[in-house]
Formats: C-alpha cells, sequence, structure tokens
C-alpha cells in the first residue's frame, strides 16, 4: 500500500519538487539470484519518503537527490529491502525474501506457510525438472519426487505414463493421482483403466489430462503424498494430488521470451534387439518346411503367408504374353527365389522409423504493475512423426491477467487453449478371447511392432498375404490410419476479497471443454477393406469358404458366402467431449494474538461443487469410397449381418458427475515451534446411488509438527544441524472406485438380444446389475511420520518420510449365493495393505565462486498386500497379462508355471497342478489348486528414485540424471507357439532351439513342433502356451536409466546486451541414452514399456537442441 | 459491520441453497442407463428374462443318452479321447462339478435362471408400483409373463438341484431350492432353501396365476416368450411332474389345439447343409416350436470327445429300432454327422452351434445353442402320458401316433402305430431303450399296472428320441426312479440307484462357499455298487479334432 502511494507520488509530482543543494546520482538494481536487472524497484532517500525514483525497463535509474541525503531504501516487493550509501555509480542486489515466497506451500486450495504445513509434500521447480524435447510434462516427473513412479508404459504423445504416489491404493481401481491445475481438478476426457493405459489402443491417444498444456507455461509442481497433505481433497485423494501451477506476471517485471527446441530422434536398430537376421531366419523356415509346415496345399489356404506363400503364388501366376510362369517349378528356380530372400536382410526399422526432427517452439509475454499483471504466451509443437504415419501438431494458448480492483478487491482471469492434430496407424481395439484368456488385435500395423515381429526375409516392395488379401506395410500404413483432432479450452476466473486484515475470500468458477475426434480412414485399398472381399474377388473358392469375413445369409439354406463390402472402404469414427465446470467458494481468517502474538491461528473453510459430462459416439461407416469422391456405397446385407451378430455401426453414450463438497481445515501454531492441523471434508457425488447415507462421506485428517531448531536447546547442535522439523499425520481419504462399478441402484441397459436370424430379433432392456444399497468409497486411513533435516548451514537437505496405509472398503469380488441373480460382485470387500519409506537427499557438494555442484538423490521404497480378497483366479489369469491380484500378495502379482526342462522330443515339460511333470496336462482353468505355481513378484516397481547432479561453471551447466526402479518382474514377450507361419520373425534364441535328441541336456529352448506332432497331439499347443507362461520366460523388470545428460550455456551480458536482448540460453540435452543396468534375458526389450502393438510406441532414444531467449 | 452483515448473509445463502438442492444435484443418473416404469419399458426388460445357461450339458452327461468312449464297448473296443472340458470328467461321474463356473456348469446354470428370475422380480415390482397407481390394466400381460418366467425357472432349478418330486408328504423332507420373490439389494443375503413341496407349490401359484393374463397380442417376437400354447405346455410338463394327470390333458390340449399332428415338425423339408438343418430346427414359424430360447452354450463341441451318445445311448435313440421301424429312426437316417469317427462323434443338427463373433480374426466369440423349449411333439407326449395313468389308453395311442405319423418321411415305408405293435415291440427285449423304473418306490400313490407298463416304456422311449440333447431323458430318469449306469474309464462301473442322493446335481461350489446348504452325498469311492470292469479291451488311440 505505501509502496502505491509513492507510485503515485512519483507519477503525479516527478522528482523536481526537491529544493536545495542537489546531486545527481545513477544506479542499477539487480535480482541476486538469477542476476537479472528488477524492473520498478523503488529508491527513496532513507528519512524522506517524499525523494523517490524507480528503475526502468533495464533496472537502472537516475535521479536527484538534496546532498543531505546520505543513504537510499531499495526495496521490491518479495525482495528483502536493502539500504544503501550514495557515491559513484550504485549497485544493489536484492535477494529474494524467503519468509515471503520460497517457503509457500501450494495444495491448489490455498497456499500455507510453509513453517505450518504439516503434510508431505515436494515441490519442483519446472525450470529445473523439465526434460526439453518431451511435450508431455508428466513424464518429466520420473526419478524426481520421491514416492512417486512414473513408469511410461507408452511413448506415444498424448498417451498418459502410469503415475503412482507411494503405489496402489485400489485393486480394481485406476490409483490414479488427481491433476489440478491453477485450483481446478482436471478430470480425465475418457476413463482409462491401468489395463487399458498399456492396451496400445487408440483411446490411450486422449489418456493424458494435461497432453495440452505448454510445457514452458508451468511454474512448478507440487505432489501431496500422506493424508495430511491431501486431505482437503478428501473423498477424491485417496491416490495422491498433483498440483500444477502455471506461470503468471509479475509486478515490475516486463518480459518477452523465446523458447525453440529442436529434437532428433534415433531408430531403433536391430543391434539392440535379439531378433534373427534374415539367414538364421532362412534355417527356421527350412526346418518349419521340413516338418511339414510350408507344404504348398497348406499355404495355399491359410490367411496368413510370406516367403514360401509368395514363392507358390508366383509359381501359379501365369503370364500369356511371354507364356511362362513367374516363377518356374524347378528345384533350382526355387532355391535361387528362397537365396535371395536369405540375404535380403530388410531393415524394417530403417524403412519405418525416421529421423525427422521435432519442432517446439514458444513465445510468452509477461508484464506487471502492482494493480495488474500479465502473462500470455502462444507456443506451437509440430512432430512429423517418428514412425510412418505417427505426425503431431499442437498449438496452445494461454492469458493469465489479474486486476486489483481495489485494494480489497482483486480479479484474475485464466483461459488456456490447445488445439492438437495428431495421426496414427490404424488400429482396432484388442480384444480379449474369454475362452482362451488371450489378449488379441486384430489389423495390427503397428511400425514398431511390425519390425520386431515380421521376418526380415520379406521383400519390402512385395506384397504377402494377411487374412488372405494382400498386404505391404507401407501400403497399409498409407491406407489406414488414425486422425486425431482434440480441442481443449479452459476458462477460469477468480475474485479475492480481503473485507478485513486477516481474511480472505476466494471465489472461483472454471468450465472446461474438451472434444476429440478420431477419424479411423480405411481406405478402398488397404488390407483391411480387401479382407472383406478376398475370396469373392478375385474369386477364390478355398478363400471364400475359409474367410470369415464374407458372411452367409442364415435365411438362405443354399447361400454361399458373399462379401458385406463390395466397394469401397470403411470410416470408422469416435467423438469424445467432455464438458466440466468447478465452483469454489474458500474463506480464510489468519490472527496471531498472546502477549507475544505467539499464538498464530489459521481457519480455512469452503464449499465447492463440480459436474462432469461426458459423451462418446461411435459411427461406422462402411462402404465409403475414398476412391470415388467418397460417395458411400452401402450394401443392405452389412444391416442384416450386423443385426444377426448383435453389432450396431452407431452408438451414442453419456456419463454424469455431479459431486459437492464442504470442508475446512484449521491451523494452530505456539511459537512456531508446535503446530496442530485438523482437516475434514464432506463430499457426496451422485455415483453412489441416492441412499443418503453412502453418497456422502466424512474425510478429515489430523496433524501434528514440532520446529525443533525453533527451540533454545538447538543452538547447542546448529549449524552441524540447522533446521529440524518432525511431523506426524493420520488422516482418512477415499475415492469413488472403479468407474465399470455403478450399481448403487439396479442398472438396466437397453440392448439388443442376440437372435439366430435377422427375423427374430428384438429390441430389450437388460438387467445389467443388481441393486447394491452398500455400495460406498473405497477408503484409506494413512499414519505418517516424517522429517525435515538441514545439515551444516542447510547444504545439506534430507527430507524422510515413513508411512504405513491401511486401504478398506476397496471394491473387490466377493461370491455369493446367487439367488439375487448374480453369483460373483463387485462390491466393497476387500482391503489392502502398504508401507513405504521414501527420502530425498539434497546437497550443495561444492559451492564456489565459479564452480558449483548439487546433487539430489530421490529414494522411495513400498510394498503392500491384499489382506482381504476372496476372488476365483485360476491359473490363466495369474500367469498372464500385467499381474493379478490375489490375497495375500501384492495389487499386481505375476506368477509362473514350473518349467522342468525338455523331454526327449524337445517339447517342454511342466509340474502341473496335481504335481505331475507334464507335457500338456497343464487346466489354464483350474482355480483350486493353484500351489504348484510359482509366485515371482510384482510387475510394480517396489523401489524407485532418481539421482541428479548439477555442476555449474560460470555460465555452463551440465545435468545428469538418472532414473532406476526395482523390485518388479516382467513377462518376456509370448513368443513360443505350436505352429509359426513363414511371416514371422523369431527371436534369435531359436538358434539354440532342440533339434535332435539328446540336446535336451544343453538347452531350454522348445523344439518346432512338426505337423505330426501337432496333428497327433490335440493338446500341444497347450505346452507352448505353458511356455510362454512358465519360470522359464520371465525376467527381473529393474533398470538404471541414464534418462538425461544435458549441458547449457548462458551468453554473457556483453553478447547479450550487444544484440539488445537480456539473455539468450543454449542447451543441448540427450534423453533416456541407454540404460545402465537392466536384465540380459530381457534382450533389448524396454522394462517399462508395454509392446501391445496398436499406437504404442516406446520412449526414444532423443537429442534435443533449445535456444532460450529474453528480451 | 457491514462487512459482517455480508458475510452473515452469504453464509446463510450457501445453508439454504445447499439444503435444499445439494441433494437434487447429485440426484443425476450417473449414465444413459434405462429406467423401468412404463408398461412398454417392462415388456422390454421381460425380453432378458429368459436364462442364457444351457443345463442340457450337465443333463445329458449325467443320464444314459451319454456314454464314455474311453470306456470299452461290447467288443472290448475304447478310445483314448480327450473330454472338452475337466467338468464332463465330474458332471458323468456324478461328482460335484468343479473345474469350471463358466458356460455349462452348474453355476452357469444356476445364476442363469436365478438372474431370469431377478430380471422377473424387478418388473413384478414395477408392475405393483402401477398397479398402486391404478394402472394394473396396462401391465396385466407383463405381470403373466413375468410370473410365468418366475415359476418356469425355479421349475428348471428344483429339478436340477434337488431331488425328484415325490409326493407332497415325503418331499417335504428333501431341500428344494430358494425361491426368489423379492430384487436382492444387499451384497450378501443368506437364503433358505425351502422344501420340494414348498417349492412346486409356489410354482403352482405363479403359474395359476400367470396362466390367466398371458397374451399372444403383446409380444413382439411371440415365440421367444410364454406366449399362450409355451404356458400351457409348461402347465402341461408341471403336472405331469407333479402327477397331476387330468390338469396335464387339460393344459396339453390347450396348447395342441383342435388338431395336434398340425402342431408336428415337418420331417420333409430337405436341408442341404448342417447349418441350414439347424436353422430350420428353431425356426419361429415351424408351428411345432411352442418356446424357443437362446443359450451361451459349447454344448456342439462335446461330440468327438471323450464321450458321446454311441452304443447303447445310440442304439435307444438316434440309431435303434422302434415300434414301427427298424435298425435306425426314419427322421435321423441320412442327417446324422460325426466328428472324427463314426464310433464316437454322432450328432444331430439340432445342437447346431450358432456363432456370435465379437473377434472375426481371431475366432472368438460365444458360442450359442438355440433351444426349442417347449415344442408339440413334447407337449403331445405329456398328454399321451396322462392318458395312459387315466387308463385312457386308446387317447394315448392316438397321440403316439399323431408323432409317430408326422416322423413318416416321403418314400420311405413305415408301418402305422397300433397298439399291439406297440404292446409287442416293447414286452420283448426292451432293454437298452428303455430301462427298469421303480414307481413304487418313488411314491407310495403311484402304481403302474401291466397294462400300462408296455405303454409308458413306449412314451419313455419316444420322449429319449424327441428330446435327445435336450436334457429332458435326466428328468424322466428321475421322476421314474430309472437306475442307470455308467462304465467310466477302463476302470469301473458305477451303478445310480433310484434313491442316490447324487440324483440331486450339487450346488455350484462358490455358492457353499457362499453358505448356502450343499446336497448331501454318499462317499463315491466306496460306493458297493461300484465294480471293477473285467472286459477284456482293445485301446484305439484317436485323434480328437476340436472346432
Amino acid at each position: 500500500m505505501r509502496r502505491l502511494i509513492l507510485l503515485f507520488l512519483y507519477f503525479t509530482l516527478g522528482i523536481g519538487l526537491t529544493i536545495g543543494q542537489n546531486t545527481q546520482i545513477k544506479g542499477i538494481v539487480l535480482d541476486g539470484s538469477s542476476g537479472e536487472p528488477v524492473i520498478g524497484a523503488i529508491i527513496t532517500a532513507k528519512g524522506n519518503l517524499k525523494i523517490a525514483t524507480i528503475t526502468n525497463a533495464d533496472g537502472k535509474f537516475e535521479f536527484t537527490i538534496p546532498t543531505t541525503v546520505k543513504r537510499l531504501v531499495v526495496s521490491y516487493l518479495g525482495m528483502k529491502t536493502e539500504e544503501t550509501s550514495v557515491g559513484g555509480f550504485i549497485k544493489v542486489t536484492l535477494s529474494a525474501d524467503s519468509k515471503q515466497l520460497n517457503e509457500i506451500v501450494v495444495t491448489g486450495m490455498q497456499k500455507m506457510d510453509k513453517r505450518l504445513f504439516t503434510g508431505a509434500a515436494t515441490k519442483i521447480d519446472a525450470s529445473k525438472t523439465l526434460l526439453s524435447g518431451i511435450p508431455d510434462i508428466s513424464r518429466s516427473l520420473e526419478g524426481r519426487v520421491a514416492g512417486v513412479s512414473v513408469q511410461n508404459v507408452s511413448g506415444t504423445f498424448g498417451t498418459a505414463p502410469k503415475i503412482r504416489v507411494r503405489g496402489a491404493t485400489s485393486i480394481y481401481g485406476n490409483s490414479k493421482p488427481l491433476w489440478v491445475v491453477d485450483n481446478v481438478v482436471m478430470e480425465d476426457a475418457v476413463d482409462v483403466s491401468v489395463d487399458q493405459l498399456s492396451s496400445g489402443d487408440a483411446v490411450t491417444l486422449i489418456s493424458s489430462a494435461i497432453a495440452g498444456l505448454n510445457a514452458d507455461d508451468i511454474e512448478s509442481f507440487t505432489i501431496l503424498k500422506d493424508g495430511s497433505a491431501t486431505s482437503i481433497y478428501g473423498a477424491r485423494a485417496m491416490s495422491g494430488v498433483i498440483v500444477i501451477t502455471t506461470k503468471r506476471g509479475k509486478a515490475g517485471v516486463s518480459k518477452i521470451s523465446y523458447t525453440s527446441e529442436l529434437t532428433m530422434r534415433l531408430k531403433p536398430s536391430y543391434n539392440n534387439f535379439n531378433i534373427s537376421n534374415s539367414q538364421e531366419q532362412m534355417g527356421i523356415y527350412k526346418e518349419m518346411e521340413s516338418k511339414g509346415w510350408l507344404g504348398i496345399a497348406r499355404m495355399a489356404g491359410s490367411a496368413n503367408s510370406g516367403i514360401y506363400g509368395k514363392m507358390y503364388e508366383l509359381i501359379d501366376t501365369y503370364n500369356p504374353t511371354t507364356g511362362t510362369y513367374a516363377l518356374a517349378q524347378t528345384a533350382e528356380a526355387m532355391n535361387n527365389y528362397l537365396r535371395t530372400a536369405e540375404f535380403r536382410n530388410t531393415d524394417w526399422f530403417d524403412l519405418l522409423f525416421t529421423n525427422s526432427i521435432v519442432q517446439n517452439h514458444a513465445l510468452s509475454i509477461s508484464s506487471g504493475t502492482e494493480k495488474a499483471r500479465f502473462y500470455a504466451s502462444v507456443s506451437v509443437m509440430n512432430d512429423p512423426g517418428w514412425t510412418k504415419a505417427s505426425s503431431v501438431n499442437r498449438y496452445t494458448a494461454n492469458v493469465n491477467a489479474s486486476f486489483n480492483l481495489s485494494d480489497r478487491l482483486s480479479l484474475n482471469i485464466l483461459t488456456n487453449a490447445s488445439h492438437r492434430s495428431q495421426e496414427a496407424p490404424g488400429t482396432l481395439s484388442q480384444e480379449t478371447d474369454e475362452v482362451r484368456g488371450e489378449v488379441k488385435r486384430n489389423f495390427d500395423i503397428n511400425p514398431y511392432s511390425y519390425a520386431l515381429n515380421n521376418s526380415r526375409t520379406l521383400d519390402p516392395q512385395a506384397y504377402y498375404k494377411k487374412n488372405y488379401a494382400a498386404f505391404n506395410i507401407f501400403n497399409e500404413l498409407n491406407n489406414n490410419y488414425i486422425n486425431l483432432t482434440v480441442n481443449d479450452l479452459k476458462l477460469q476466473g477468480g475474485l479475492q476479497w480481503k473485507p478485513f486484515k486477516g481474511l480472505d475470500i476466494d471465489g472461483l468458477g472454471a468450465i472446461r471443454y474438451q472434444s476429440t475426434a478420431k477419424e479411423h480412414f480405411i481406405k478402398d485399398h488397404s488390407n483391411q477393406a480387401l479382407a472383406y472381399r478376398a475370396g469373392i474377388e478375385p474369386v477364390d473358392a478355398v478363400v471364400r469358404d475359409a474367410n470369415p469375413f464374407l458372411y452367409t445369409d442364415p435365411d438362405d439354406n443354399n447361400a454361399l458366402p458373399e462379401t458385406v463390402l463390395p466397394k469401397g472402404g470403411i470410416y470408422l469414427r469416435d467423438d469424445y467431449s467432455i464438458l466440466q465446470m468447478d465452483f469454489r467458494g474458500t474463506a480464510t481468517y489468519n490472527t496471531e494474538f498472546g502477549s507475544r502474538n505467539q499464538y498464530l491461528l489459521n481457519m480455512f473453510a469452503g464449499t465447492e461443487s463440480n459436474l462432469t459430462d461426458r459423451n462418446s459416439v461411435n459411427f461406422q461407416g462402411w462402404g465409403y469410397q475414398y476412391d470415388n469422391g467418397g460417395v458411400p456405397y452401402v450394401d443392405y446385407r452389412l444391416f442384416k449381418q450386423q443385426k444377426e451378430e448383435n453389432n450396431t455401426y452407431y452408438g451414442d453414450t453419456w456419463n454424469y458427475t455431479r459431486s459437492m463438497a464442504g470442508f475446512a481445515s484449521s491451523t494452530f501454531s505456539y511459537d512456531s515451534k508446535y503446530i496442530l492441523n485438523l482437516t475434514g471434508r464432506y463430499e457426496g457425488t451422485n455415483k453412489l446411488g441416492k441412499s443418503l447415507q453412502a453418497r456422502w462421506l466424512p474425510t478429515w485428517n489430523v496433524a501434528l509438527a514440532w520446529n525443533a531448531h525453533e527451540e533454545k536447546f538447538f543452538k547447542y547442535i546448529n549449524p552441524v544441524v540447522s533446521h529440524m522439523t518432525l511431523k506426524t499425520s493420520y488422516s482418512l481419504t477415499a475415492d469413488r472406485g472403479p468407474s465399470t462399478v455403478t450399481n448403487a441402484q439396479p442398472v438396466y441397459r437397453s440392448y439388443s438380444t442376440w437372435r439366430p436370424l435377422a427375423s427374430v430379433s428384438e429390441t430389450g432392456t437388460e438387467l445389467e446389475d443388481i441393486e447394491n444399497s452398500e455400495l460406498t468409497y473405497e477408503k484409506k486411513h494413512e499414519f505418517n511420520v516424517g522429517a525435515d533435516l538441514g545439515f551444516i548451514k542447510n547444504r545439506i537437505n534430507l527430507a524422510v518420510d515413513v508411512y504405513t496405509r491401511n486401504n478398506y472398503d476397496l471394491i473387490g469380488q466377493i461370491y455369493t449365493q446367487g439367488v439375487g441373480g448374480v453369483i460373483s460382485k463387485f462390491a466393497n470387500v476387500a482391503s489392502l495393505k502398504s508401507n513405504g519409506v521414501e527420502f530425498t537427499l539434497s546437497s550443495k557438494n561444492i559451492h564456489s565462486k565459479d564452480f558449483d555442484w548439487s546433487s539430489d538423490f530421490t529414494f522411495a521404497y513400498a510394498t503392500n498386500k491384499i489382506t482381504d480378497l476372496k476372488s476365483r483366479n485360476n491359473v490363466i489369469k495369474l500367469v498372464s497379462g500385467n499381474g493379478y491380484a490375489l490375497e495375500g500378495y501384492p495389487v499386481r502379482s505375476l506368477f509362473s508355471i514350473p518349467f522342468v526342462g525338455l523331454n526327449d522330443e524337445g517339447l517342454p515339460m511342466f509340474i502341473n497342478q496335481d504335481g505331475k511333470v507334464t507335457v500338456t496336462d497343464i487346466n489354464f482353468q483350474e482355480f483350486k489348486k493353484l500351489g504348484f505355481l510359482k509366485y515371482e513378484g510384482p510387475t510394480d516397481p517396489t523401489t524407485t528414485g532418481g539421482f541428479g547432479n548439477v555442476f555449474t561453471y560460470k555460465k555452463i551447466r551440465l545435468n545428469i540424471f538418472v532414473t532406476y526402479s526395482f523390485g518388479n518382474v516382467v513377462r518376456l514377450d509370448p513368443v513360443f507357439s505350436a505352429a509359426y507361419s513363414d511371416i514371422l520373425a523369431l527371436p534369435k534364441e531359436f538358434k539354440n532351439r532342440w533339434t535332435i535328441p539328446g540336446d535336451e541336456a544343453y538347452t531350454n529352448i522348445p523344439t518346432i513342433a512338426s505337423l505330426r506332432q501337432f496333428a497327433n497331439d490335440s493338446q500341444i499347443a497347450y505346452a507352448y502356451n505353458a511356455y510362454n507362461y512358465s519360470t522359464a520366460r520371465i525376467a527381473d523388470g529393474g533398470f538404471i536409466r541414464l534418462k538425461e545428460i544435458s549441458l547449457s550455456y548462458d551468453f554473457p551480458e556483453k553478447l547479450t546486451s550487444a544484440l539488445k536482448i537480456n539473455d539468450l540460453q543454449l542447451k543441448i540435452q540427450a534423453t533416456n541414452l541407454m540404460l545402465l543396468y537392466a536384465d540380459k534375458k530381457l534382450n533389448g526389450q524396454d522394462p517399462e514399456f508395454m509392446n501391445s502393438g496398436g499406437v504404442a510406441t516406446p520412449m526414444p532414444k532423443q537429442f534435443t537442441l533449445t535456444l532460450k531467449m529474453g528480451i | 459491520m457491514k462487512t459482517k452483515y455480508i458475510l452473515q448473509y452469504i453464509l446463510i445463502y450457501t445453508i439454504s441453497i445447499c439444503s435444499t438442492s445439494c441433494n437434487d444435484f447429485l440426484d443425476k443418473v450417473p449414465d444413459n442407463r434405462a429406467e423401468i416404469s412404463t408398461p412398454e419399458q417392462i415388456r422390454s426388460l421381460l425380453v432378458s428374462g429368459y436364462p442364457t445357461g444351457n443345463y442340457a450339458v450337465l443333463n445329458e452327461l449325467s443320464s444314459d443318452n451319454f456314454i464314455d468312449n474311453n470306456s470299452p464297448g461290447p467288443t472290448g473296443v475304447y478310445y483314448n479321447l480327450n473330454s472338452w472340458d475337466k467338468l464332463h470328467d465330474e458332471v458323468f461321474a456324478w461328482q460335484d462339478a468343479s473345474a469350471s463356473d463358466e458356460q455349462d456348469s452348474p453355476s452357469e446354470v444356476w445364476s442363469g435362471c436365478y438372474k431370469a428370475i431377478a430380471v422377473a422380480n424387478h418388473a413384478l415390482q414395477a408392475i405393483e408400483k402401477l398397479e398402486t397407481e391404478g394402472r394394473g390394466d396396462e401391465v396385466k400381460a407383463q405381470k403373466g409373463e413375468a410370473l410365468l418366467i418366475r415359476a418356469y425357472n425355479h421349475f428348471l432349478l428344483v429339478n436340477i438341484f434337488a431331488m425328484q418330486y415325490r409326493n407332497d408328504i415325503l418331499s417335504e423332507n428333501d431341500p428344494g431350492i430358494p425361491y426368489a420373490t423379492e430384487p436382492e439389494t444387499k451384497v450378501m443375503v443368506n437364503y433358505e432353501r425351502i422344501s420340494v413341496t414348498q417349492v412346486y407349490k409356489r410354482i403352482e401359484t405363479d403359474l395359476q396365476n400367470g396362466l390367466k393374463l398371458i397374451d399372444d397380442n403383446y409380444y413382439e417376437i411371440p415365440k421367444y416368450h410364454f406366449n399362450k400354447s409355451a404356458s400351457n405346455a409348461f402347465a402341461a410338463r408341471f403336472y405331469l411332474f407333479k402327477r397331476d394327470y387330468a390338469k396335464v390333458v387339460t393344459y396339453a390340449t390347450t396348447a395342441l389345439g383342435e388338431s395336434p399332428a398340425q402342431k408336428m415338425r415337418n420331417w420333409n423339408i430337405d436341408y442341404p447343409t448342417f447349418q441350414s438343418f439347424a436353422y430350420g430346427w428353431i425356426n419361429a414359424s415351424s408351428q411345432n416350436n411352442f418356446l424357443i430360447v437362446q443359450t451361451k452354450s459349447w454344448m456342439n463341441r462335446i461330440f468327438g470327445t471323450r464321450y458321446g451318445c454311441n452304443r447303447d445311448a445310440a442304439t435307444a435313440t438316434l440309431k435303434g429300432s422302434g415300434p414301427t421301424w427298424d435298425n435306425s429312426a426314419p427322421c435321423y437316417g441320412g442327417r446324422l454327422y460325426l466328428r472324427g469317427k463314426v464310433e464316437y462323434g454322432l450328432f444331430f443338427p439340432k445342437i447346431g452351434e450358432f456363432f456370435e463373433y465379437t473377434d472375426k480374426v481371431a475366432g472368438i466369440g460365444f458360442g450359442h445353442i438355440v433351444r426349442a423349449e417347449f415344442t408339440g411333439e413334447e407337449t403331445i407326449l405329456c398328454r399321451a402320458e396322462a392318458y395312459v395313468y387315466l387308463n385312457r389308453f386308446s387317447d394315448a395311442i392316438a397321440d403316439l401316433k399323431t408323432f409317430d405319423d408326422s416322423r413318416k418321411i416321403t418314400g420311405k415305408t413305415q408301418a402305422n402305430l397300433t397298439e399291439g405293435l406297440i404292446r409287442s415291440f416293447y414286452t420283448t427285449g426292451r432293454t437298452p431303450y428303455v430301462n427298469e423304473f421303480n414307481t413304487e418306490k418313488i411314491s407310495s400313490e403311484f402304481k403302474v399296472s401291466t397294462s400300462q407298463k408296455a405303454l409308458i416304456d413306449c412314451i419313455l422311449h419316444y420322449r429319449r428320441i424327441e428330446t435327445i440333447f435336450d436334457g429332458y431323458r435326466w428328468f424322466d430318469i428321475k421322476r421314474y426312479g430309472i437306475e442307470i449306469t455308467h462304465n467310466i474309464g477302463t476302470s469301473f462301473v458305477d451303478i445310480l440307484k433310484w434313491n442316490d442322493p447324487r440324483r440331486a446335481l450339487q450346488i455350484p461350489q462358490e455358492v457353499i462357499a457362499a453358505g448356502i446348504q450343499e446336497n448331501t452325498r454318499q462317499v463315491v469311492w466306496t460306493n458297493p455298487d461300484i465294480v471293477p470292469f473285467t472286459t477284456p479291451s482293445v485301446r484305439i488311440d484317436s485323434i480328437a479334432l476340436k472346432q
């Protein structure tokens, strides 16, 4: 206030008011931490407030003062006020007033003085941690915060990494932390479950809630970990909260910043994978041929074929003009053909990936006065694609304006907009085979998995056979792709009112709308479209009778299979939208009392209501003629078939979430030494039915902290121990449970019954789920003890937290008597216990004038165990996939079938459910006798962290950052099968496969079964399936990754001032350079990445050049 | 002071807004789910009131319609085949089934029937609400259908999972099944098994109340719902099981109408393929199909594996002689299919599988078996049986002749059925067509005279032929106390006595674990009826091809 008046005085009265003997003085004010000039700092004569000036845009000041003035006072908001004597060119360096700004914890609801904060929270500065060239900021959190694990299950832009704050909190729920951006919860546009996240489905492209945020706009992250920190979010906060604060304008600082990032990604290389080269592969084919798999008759009728299939096709292709066949049917010609393939060694990675440069440009303007502050930015990201068909363009705009209407009232307006258009290879969703427990995807053309799974003997120009139709990967990527368009807009307004000292009343309203259009183009000449006509066009009776994509009219007794897609391709469209509205009113009251003002009371209370409407519309346009100007050609039989097969060509689904909450928190401190915090929240949601008992839930927290360094005795151990805070909390937080469980009231859903013929089909209403009047929130009790310690004048800082959690009322499976219509139900019957310890050790190892070395080490260890879950698990569920829940084990546990070696026919042998050694007698459906399975470990890591070192020499900064993760197991890719086709690429392990009796003494790699073996034993596939899920096919998931090496250089002032700019920085960064440690058995398989095809690609190795410029 | 007032105002305003509108705001239904309140919505709900579980696999394996191909036949030949599902081994050996809770398992049948009952109960709750609003007239037909659904599904459950109905007094001591009349709203509810007598009484009440309200005009596709014919056919079957023969005649006659011959299947249609025959069998416009029910089932896949309808089982049904034919039932002649070899993999297009793809490339989806749950043939055989016990032999023979005539194929000669043919055929060499039945032991009130016996034998044989693969033979075995024998593998022979508690299929394992009373069992392996195998045998290794 005082400064405002001064400013006013300055502008109105000017500087010429003073009389008497004057002297002219000049000087500059600099920011001590950044070295940047401070614009708008106020300089007054000590003792005479009327003599004053402010610094200009260069931080310089110049004014005339009476000679009587001996000292000047320099002040600036947020900085410590300094005094200086008059004389010569005055240089004043201001340092940040840590009491005022730095020691504040932002919870997204309120700002708390850190000394009064009792919870476990970590704040990280975006400028220091964000990885250049990684546009999705959530990935930058990996290894930065103790207790936060980030697993990049897919590296594709828009897909969310799997983030856990202190591990799993639910068994079937998604355990995702809550994202809060500028005080507003960011709801996910679509609800993507944990398993779906690693599925590679196209919907994962919009699974990241914050993909629309420009990294350059982020000021900081705060991760709220324990119940004390998160309890203000109560019934939503069970899995932790990540608060993002974006940049805003600063009073007195006007700045234009420009950041440019150029990123180049390396192509993957066969050197890193153990895929057979074409010679090795041909050796395997030769054996397959001799074992009867690749005979001409067999290949003609097969759905997929490669080298051999092509060879037989050429032999059969007659050229009437030359009178010859494309390939002569002689042993010599055939051998020549195969020899060419043997030496082809196609490098699919080289052909399907590019080194193209990703560009990211961001421009921001920041300006402000005491009255108004302003920050605006725009950014453009252009990614031409690491693989064919994977380009991204993203544009963002962000405006943050604050205005002080009066000294009691201020207004804040925030808008955030982004547009994204992305291309991805065409993919359908993964489907689970309920009979065999396998996960499959039709028409998968993911370039990464194509390169890994397709033989290097194949000619990249040639067309082979998939789904009975011609297939070439390049043709397919050009003719079968997805275009994704995402528009995201957020408008937010806030009003702050301070009616009297100590009381702050805040009102906040926000609306966000995101719409996504996913268009999947399957063009006329794509394999996927041709598969619907194979056998009809061209006519081939064998194919016609085998092709499952053809339609046979059941109403006609004599019908032959016919196509329902005689012309054109398919146009699939999915639209997702989310509308989110939030309103919140809060009041904060701060007061100090007592003789020395030693008692401090902070009271905070508020209410909020949220509304989220999600909509998804899907549409299938069959017979869209891309080649013919887009005229749809619709065959009536398609609709008849869809009716009979119980499919629909469009759908529209809505989801509505409504919630309301009231909350209050009060903090009481005595002498800044002893702090007590109490928080409560009462929340209701429509998801939990109409019962008032179930829909409303109170959550709470009690916490204590002790600032030992404020005690008198502390001086005896200071400065060896310079800071010590101990804190403890006990809390109840909750979550709504998996989104699939919604049966607080009976769930009726319209459906169309499956009937054998269209003529008798009927629509009906299904009783999808019976009522569970007892459905309630999943809950968590957490006890946390933490310490913040500073040693040697805080040069070494250690933050330690130890916690134990009891998760109860979790949604789990339960078996009932079934008389109500359902035997197996999902209800609040399960519980889970978890424990953990985490610490962050930061130290300034060397601190000198020119050289600094600081390091940060984070470590977290967390385990969990399901203590109550009465589910029925069978072998296949426990040994496959991403881990499964079983009582007495961690949430995602993986088991293996014990492998004991090969038999004298080269077939794998196992211990089965009856304890006997067997080849095929494994009952995958067994659910009682599970004791024979070997417990391998959890699939989620138990130990995670990072180790960062920053070296600064003058203007050069070197950053080396390593992340690590241990304690989990990974299932190796299931490559073994009873039958292989001549299109598959097989791993190098096959070199050591069993070939002749006696080999079983030396190798564990099963033989390639002969056609005779296959025909004789109908169960032989069980042996190979079991092998894929056996103890032989498991690896340790632990790794140490060199995540980042970067070198940056700040150009000296001399140069920048010559260029008339404020600062200029150049940075080179290498990301994901290598794994310093990983289990050798993985053979190049990335332990973080789930290779599930679809749109999933791993995080690439990349190099980024960043230019930052401030004007 | 002014500030203070504003604060107070805000506080009061907030509280008053919240107390009135909070719960309205939160009453929003979370997604676009349907609601059940109008008569049309109730009608729509009842479309899902038919069980999707197929009990035929359990019943056929339990009965004498299936044999173990791995057990030596009369020539000593046996095979070495894998069962399609380990569950089949358990069910065939009359053991507690626990290998599967998926399609065709006891769990699926139990929950399928109770799910249908739950649908009926939810519908009845909505109907009751409309009735209290005075709109009962609009939902009469709905109420009729819901009551029939509830009665029929309990009827299935009690006949599968409990001992046979003997009479009201004797069956009072046999545990039946819980009779559900209310929607379940809590996670864990304990139910009590009421006696078989009590279950039958409640079924009768629902059946009688529902029957009056059935209205064919209300259905969109009547053949897939309890239409008039189907409801009366059910009543006929119910009273046959309850041995109330006069009522059987009444209801069967209503179902069959004036000319029962018009309600028989036309066997002279020529179907060129297996699948077209399968479609023809469950054709809704076929006059003999009263009620068609679709189920999820892999039953078709059982053929060609360890258990099948072969040897004695085939001779008594698909391929044997009868009073008016030799060697092979004329209707099945030329229409039998086999998987693997004729010696073990014989079947008939009745159990043609209809595959619903969820994923075409992977070949993933649901196998469906569509059941003709009530037919003219089965109903006329119910009536014939009732006529015999009412000593109206000529009426019984007339019905049997109607049935027999319908199976005459053009171009093949077949004698006209007469009482003489019946008596001569069923008095000599009856086995293996019909096994001994123990009427005296079932019910003290139930006697079969010598003159009735040949006719009953004929009816049971015809029923067995007609209902092959439907599972009804097992119900006949239960209600007549017929002793049957299963040769299991090469190791032993097991005889199921008339009063063996294993005639009540064990309640699903997880349901027992949830606290319901289980069926008592004898210790099977010390059963004195199990005798070791002595026949010399020849093993043939063959391939069982799975589809």
